[in-house]
């Protein structure tokens, strides 16, 4: 329990890295991975929002300066959809 | 009478539960981000800032050794030396070019301050710059920002209490008018991301490879540098690609013109 919960961490922060240096691939890469490991994972949410937040253009508010929130919760939705599905046929 | 517990049932209960309170987060959130945009903005850039910062000091090598330092200051005073020099017929023409403009009446009356770029395209996915002044110098929705030889190339969008954002003139979508060619063809640019435009101009229009953009202002900036023509032999129009002069990959300075 604990081991996962210290693994949760390590993964928020280093995708909190990714984002603040600017590497959105990367941080992408590490929430798919962490969101497919853990239960519900939110983080990758609040990764869109950190995203859009450091980068986009806040006062322009149209869905083009929502990129990072919109992929993000489209990419939550799916994992949790596959996971369910994959695991039900296990 | 016993009953089997169905654990089927009691998992669909559970993730049925949790993806309520997911879907509430997510609504929340994107109610923050929509209606309080600035409130996370501001939040996030505070705690990203001295990252930055640190980032910019290290690519600027202003984390190196004395002597390494005692050096390039050594090196940096020469330099100053002879760019003195320069510098002194440059202030000459710029003395006489104000002198010329305020006996026009059109004395420029703007103030210039430097910025440090913190983030930049392709880092950034928008095409936008993230510079390390914001509302503690003064600044404004709107003001022009420059890059070296007093380049145009974006404008303030979103100011924080230390950083500011910078919408690149070359934004995909973003349009303004310029002038092309010796013969200054009024056109509209649009932006295609990283530094690049496009305008249609009829094909009968005197542009060819090389030739200069400017804006419409006072000081006749140079806006970019056309790149290619593409004509098709069918069409009425043909499209000119022109790129900033600068390279917007590798800026490390700018500076605001404040209104």
């Amino acid at each position: 329990m604990i081991f996962k919960f210290l693994r949760r961490i390590i993964f928020d922060v280093a995708i909190l890295a990714c984002l603040v240096q600017g590497w959105w691939y990367a941080a992408l890469i590490v929430a798919v991975i962490a969101a497919w490991n853990h239960k519900m994972y939110v983080e990758l949410i609040i990764a869109g929002l950190i995203y859009d937040s450091l980068y986009g253009p806040v006062s322009m508010n149209n869905m083009t300066t929502h990129i990072g929130l919109t992929i993000c919760v489209v990419l939550f939705i799916l994992i949790g959809i596959m996971k369910k599905v994959i695991r039900m046929r296990e | 009478m016993t009953y089997i517990q169905n654990h089927n049932d009691n998992r669909g209960r559970s993730y049925r539960k949790s993806g309520y309170i997911v879907f509430i987060l997510i609504v929340i959130i994107i109610a923050f981000r929509i209606f309080m945009p600035n409130v996370t903005s501001g939040f996030f850039t505070a705690i990203a800032r001295p990252f930055w910062r640190i980032e910019f000091s290290i690519n600027n090598g202003q984390l190196r050794s004395n002597e390494q330092l005692l050096n390039d200051n050594q090196e940096l005073l020469r330099k100053l030396e002879i760019r003195d020099v320069e510098l002194k017929s440059t202030a000459l023409l710029v003395d006489e070019n104000e002198e010329l403009k305020s006996l026009l009446g059109r004395a420029s009356s703007t103030k210039n301050i430097l910025a440090a770029v913190l983030q930049r395209p392709p880092i950034a996915v928008y095409d936008e710059l993230v510079i390390d002044i914001g509302a503690d110098m003064g600044l404004s929705d709107g003001d022009i920002v420059y890059a070296a030889h007093n380049v145009p190339i974006g404008k303030i969008v979103d100011i924080s209490a230390h950083t500011s954002k910078v919408l690149l003139f070359s934004s995909p979508g973003q349009s303004y008018n310029v002038f092309i060619g010796k013969s200054n063809i009024a056109a509209t640019a649009i932006g295609r991301g990283g530094g690049q435009y496009s305008v249609e101009l009829p094909r009968s229009a005197d542009v060819s490879q090389g030739d200069h953009v400017s804006i419409p202002s006072m000081r006749g900036n140079l806006y970019g540098i056309v790149g290619s023509i593409i004509a098709d032999p069918s069409a009425t129009f043909e499209t000119v690609l022109f790129s900033a002069p600068i390279n917007i990959y590798q800026l490390k300075w700018v500076y605001v013109e404040k209104k």
